[in-house]
């Protein structure tokens, strides 16, 4: 279960105060699937980081299952995402040295995950990767780093899923498989979805929809 | 092991090549000097023992006393005993005042020997080398002796109550020294006959000598003791020196040629540390978002900072490791290239230099990679959604504190020379402020001229302004490698032309003394019709100085005085002679009159005014003069040189015999026979020998200086191309967008060629300035030199950076227009 409670984000400019987010109320049952979608400069990607946890709000609360994650500092911060959260990029955030096993290894590794190879290899055949596991980004094209990416977020085995644009820097057809992946994987790994964007086809895919616009919630349905 | 696997992925990825590169080479530069300098300092240590034959050596005017005999023994020290006096040696009718040494049996116990068995050969064929001395019963001679003796190898000589048979003529001896103390002809004979010759008596103004040699710490342990125990008693008759005390040339030499591989090591290690911070720099920036990422997975900050120390520890160890071996391997290289001059070889050294370099290591880290990287555990989390978001980078300021403090500590470690440490952070510091000021000041203008300048001139205008302080930071660590390298040539330069003044090769190597005025004509045609040249002929009169203004000077006073606390050689000349330099008063005030000139180091430790008046004895008679000029003196000028110059009119008439020095060549040598034939009263004394031996000496430490040019030249290129590819990655997607948009490959790279152009001219231009204040630094607070101003620099710096930075800046940047922009966007991400 994820909550908010009267969430608000303001940001010193040189024009003055900007108000991002203002009075934001959510609850997101577990293992729904919520697009969040808007505008450019909605407020949408800052939403999606402090329900993330990768970001404080300027008040209000935030609840990621029995966590408030607005009281704590940012290593516990951190605790709660290394337990509950996964991220999906829309510009893949794949670590350029790294080969797409290596990619996936990292975070599991990083853990202390003794069987962090087996199970990054069993998810990339799991994408369609099991030819490309000793290929580097710049080898893949952007629907095969895409899947790389997706393949190291389920890696992870997360709570809540979250999913920044997955497909905004795809072309409409790897876009549609790409989030054919996503859906399936995350039906099969029972997370919470939380996924920006501003495709009316992908926002449509999820079992509900927020929409805002100038920091405020204008439809929840 | 995690933090090894991500070492290991990073250094796949290419990610640590020049950090690597730069910690590996700041180790190596320091430990191939260091193990080198240690090495050669040992070797020509060893070299300068031989010239007292001995690594410490006891000089007494009693015989030595046991203590010090069974001291040395129980040091496990070897030891030797030297006797020389002078004493009238007879053949026939023939007689000469020689100069004799009685030697023990291990004599030398360092260097040796050459002798030959023909006397004044045209060449070396018939030297050999010997590290015994004589035997009892017989005598070795130097070949001078011959011709006043009338006499060949073989036959014998009368030394006291002893006859003994000449077998062998000494060619050079290792502790000859260069002085006129030993201006007889050396005859040297074992100390077992000493008794036989009855030539020692009490009261014999005889002196004795202990030569002590073993390993560096038995030689110190005894030398400290040595410290401890001449006392008082003993002082006016027993003291020691040391190899290095014995020859001041020498140890001018090995001084110079240590603080000249020292400034070469600092200059590496610097340059060194340039690269290593600007690489981590680079490092830093690409590693943002992985940090960034791993923080969205969950790692917190100390777990993140926790990584990055040990990956920073692991990758220092490792290139420590690798440093070391190649500093190994460079000082052989360095080792090899002079060998010819080292057939000896040269002792191993100890575990200091690899101490010091890893240390280096160590400090480089801490003060040039750590400062970088310092920030990334605070990376903030939300990058991963927005890149654009600022990092906190740790301040500027505190970075070039935090390296600067690691450099002073790093260039003082190493040094141990303060002077030599602020020199090179005044001279860098002047560059950065001077360099930052220009380069600013120039961007603005050149901004201007831009919007009326053509394509190419405005695009890389635009990428300076755009990137102005990166471009200064840049411009700064070019300017720094292009003050170092400047700052090397020249003071390997200057060192070079400073020792060829010393000791050019047609230096004076003999000295005629005691030719007596009715000879000096017809010696001065006889030089000519050999094609010899003598330097100026001056006369000389023995006196000794006893009265300043009318008060007898205490003896006390004259001993303070080296040099005037016995009878000097008292000279007249009417010309200031060409190795001196009048420092205060006049030249003759009143020629006539009774004045006179004394050398200032000497007028110094007396403690004298000009004007007063003085009071000589010479043989008893006494003359008075006023001190009208006090004057510098080259003592290394090889020529004729005088405390106590007077003008003309004064010492004439007390008997004055004469000197001159001139070059020999070896095969000239044959002219001493001849001369001696003819005027056995004249005293050649021959320095040929010392001087070959340093300047030898001066050859393997000047082969050493270039060889360590080149590895700083190394250094240097490696500097270059750190502060290029701190901005490639930037250059890359501009260009790689530039080209998207239709821009031709001319056009991209005429704009990079321009940029990189200006920034070379700019870092030249003020790198010729640092180098010149540094030079003039070095030159007058290390070196002891003069100060030479370089007008080469400012031409060649400029010149050399523009040409220099461009190429290297295009060489490295030409994929970027060779290479599809699609792969390049898609690499950069």
């Amino acid at each position: 279960m994820i909550t908010t409670k009267s969430l608000c984000k303001t940001v010193e400019t040189n024009d003055g105060k900007l108000e991002l987010l203002k009075n934001i109320d959510i609850e997101i049952e577990t293992g729904q699937s919520i697009a969040i979608v808007g505008p450019s400069g909605s407020g949408k990607s800052t939403l999606l980081g402090l329900i993330a946890g990768l970001d404080m709000p300027t008040s209000g609360q935030i609840y990621l299952d029995q966590y408030c994650i607005t009281s704590m500092d940012e290593e516990e911060r951190a605790k709660v995402r290394s337990e509950l959260v996964g991220f999906v990029f829309q510009t893949f955030q794949l670590l350029p040295g790294l080969s797409a096993l290596e990619n996936v290894a990292l975070p599991l590794e990083l853990r202390g995950d003794n069987n962090a190879i087996a199970d990054a290899k069993m998810y990339l055949d799991r994408v369609g990767l099991a030819e490309r596991y000793d290929h580097y980004p710049r080898q893949l094209s952007g629907g095969e780093q895409q899947r790389v990416a997706l393949a190291r977020a389920f890696a992870c085995k997360p709570s809540i899923l979250f999913a920044d644009e997955p497909t905004g820097n795809l072309d409409a057809k790897t876009g549609e498989k790409i989030s054919d992946l996503l859906f399936q994987l995350n039906s099969e790994e029972g997370a919470t979805l939380i996924l920006v964007t501003h495709e009316a086809r992908l926002a449509e895919r999820c079992q509900r929809q927020l929409v805002i616009e100038a920091g405020e919630i204008t439809r929840d349905a | 092991m995690l933090e090894l696997k991500l070492l290991w992925r990073d250094w796949k990825g290419g990610q640590l090549g020049l950090i690597a590169a730069s910690l590996v080479l700041a180790v190596a530069v320091v430990a191939g000097v260091a193990i080198l300098a240690e090495r050669v300092q040992s070797g020509l240590s060893r070299e300068a023992s031989g010239f007292i034959a001995s690594d410490l050596i006891i000089h007494s005017s009693i015989e030595v006393p046991q203590l010090y005999w069974n001291k040395a023994d129980e040091l496990g020290l070897q030891t030797a005993e030297s006797t020389g006096f002078s004493s009238m040696i007879f053949r026939g009718n023939h007689t000469h005042l020689g100069t004799v040494k009685a030697v023990g049996d291990l004599y030398p116990l360092r260097g040796e020997l050459t002798i030959t068995d023909v006397p004044f050969a045209p060449d070396d064929s018939t030297w050999v080398t010997t590290d015994e001395g004589p035997r009892a019963g017989e005598a070795w001679v130097e070949e001078r002796l011959l011709p006043i003796m009338d006499m060949q190898l073989g036959d014998s000589i009368e030394v006291g109550n002893l006859a003994l048979p000449v077998t062998k003529l000494i060619i050079s001896e290792p502790d000859r020294g260069s002085g006129f103390s030993v201006m007889g002809a050396r005859v040297m004979i074992n100390a077992s006959d000493l008794p036989a010759t009855g030539v020692v008596q009490p009261g014999s103004r005889v002196s004795y000598h202990l030569l002590v040699a073993g390993e560096n710490a038995q030689v110190q342990a005894y030398q400290e003791w040595l410290d401890s125990v001449i006392n008082e008693d003993y002082n006016e008759h027993l003291h020691y020196h040391l190899p290095e005390e014995s020859e001041e040339r020498l140890q001018n030499a090995l001084e110079r040629g240590r603080s000249f591989l020292l400034l070469a090591g600092t200059v590496g290690v610097l340059l060194a540390a340039i690269a290593l911070a600007l690489s981590s720099q680079r490092y830093a920036e690409r590693h943002k978002d992985s940090i960034a990422l791993m923080k969205s997975w969950g790692l917190s900050a100390s777990r993140i900072r926790s990584i990055l120390f040990r990956q920073i520890a692991i990758l220092g160890l490792i290139c420590t490791l690798i440093g070391l071996a190649l500093g190994v391997a460079i000082h052989y290289v360095l080792l090899w290239s002079i060998r010819e001059l080292l057939p000896g070889g040269l002792p191993p050294s100890g575990i200091g230099p690899y101490l010091v370099a890893s240390l280096t290591g160590i400090f480089c880290l801490l003060g040039f990679a750590l400062p970088a990287m310092w920030h990334l555990p605070g990376i903030e989390p939300l990058r991963v959604l927005r890149r654009d978001l600022p990092t906190s980078a740790l301040s500027l300021g505190k970075r070039i504190v935090a390296g600067v403090a690691m450099l002073v500590g790093i260039l003082f470690f190493y040094s141990a020379n303060l002077l030599m440490t602020f020199s090179f952070i005044g001279g860098a510091a002047v560059v950065a402020l001077v360099l930052g000021g220009m380069a600013y000041g120039l961007m603005i203008l050149f901004k201007r001229w831009a919007t009326r300048a053509g394509s190419i001139f405005r695009l890389s205008v635009g990428n300076l302004w755009r990137r102005k302080w990166q471009s200064i930071v840049q411009m700064i660590a070019f300017s720094f490698t292009i003050m170092l390298l400047l700052v090397m040539i020249s003071m390997r330069t200057s060192l070079l032309e400073d020792w060829q003044l010393q000791l050019p090769e047609d230096a004076p190597n003999h000295f005629l003394v005691n030719v007596a005025p009715h000879e000096v004509d017809s010696v001065r045609d006889k030089l000519a019709s050999h094609q010899l040249q003598s330097a100026e002929w001056y006369p000389m009169v023995r006196g000794r100085l006893i009265k300043q203004n009318g008060e007898m000077i205490l003896e006390e006073r004259l001993d303070q005085a080296d040099g005037l606390d016995r009878e000097v050689n008292l000279t007249w000349a009417m010309q200031l002679p060409d190795s001196n330099e009048i420092v205060a008063g006049e030249w003759w005030k009143s020629p006539g009159k009774a004045e006179f000139s004394m050398e200032e180091e000497v007028a110094g430790e007396l403690g004298v005014e000009l004007g007063d008046m003085f009071t000589f004895s010479l043989g008893g008679i006494e003359v008075e003069a006023e001190l009208t000029s006090l004057r510098s003196v080259d003592w290394d000028s090889m020529k004729p040189n005088f405390f106590i110059i007077f003008p003309e009119g004064v010492l004439e008439k007390y008997s004055p015999n004469w000197i001159t020095s001139v070059f020999l060549e070896r095969e000239d040598k044959l002219f001493i026979n001849d001369l001696l034939s003819e005027y056995p009263t004249i005293l050649v004394v021959a320095l040929d020998e010392i001087i070959n031996r340093i300047r030898l000496v001066i050859d393997r430490v000047s082969m050493g200086l270039e060889m360590m040019l080149l590895l700083v030249l190394a250094c240097g290129a490696m500097v270059l191309f750190a502060a290029i590819a701190t901005s490639f990655d930037e250059r890359a997607q501009e260009s790689a967008i530039l080209r998207t948009l239709g821009s031709s490959r001319k056009i991209v790279l005429g704009a990079l060629l321009l940029e990189f152009g200006f920034m070379g001219f700019m870092a030249g231009l003020v790198g010729a300035l640092g180098a010149q204040i540094a030079v003039f630094a070095l030159q007058y607070l290390v070196f002891n030199m003069d100060l030479v101003l370089y007008g080469w620099i400012w031409l060649v710096g400029p010149l050399s950076g523009t040409i220099i930075v461009a190429a290297m800046g295009l060489i490295r940047s030409y994929p970027l227009v060779t290479t599809p922009p699609l792969i390049s966007l898609r690499a950069l991400g």
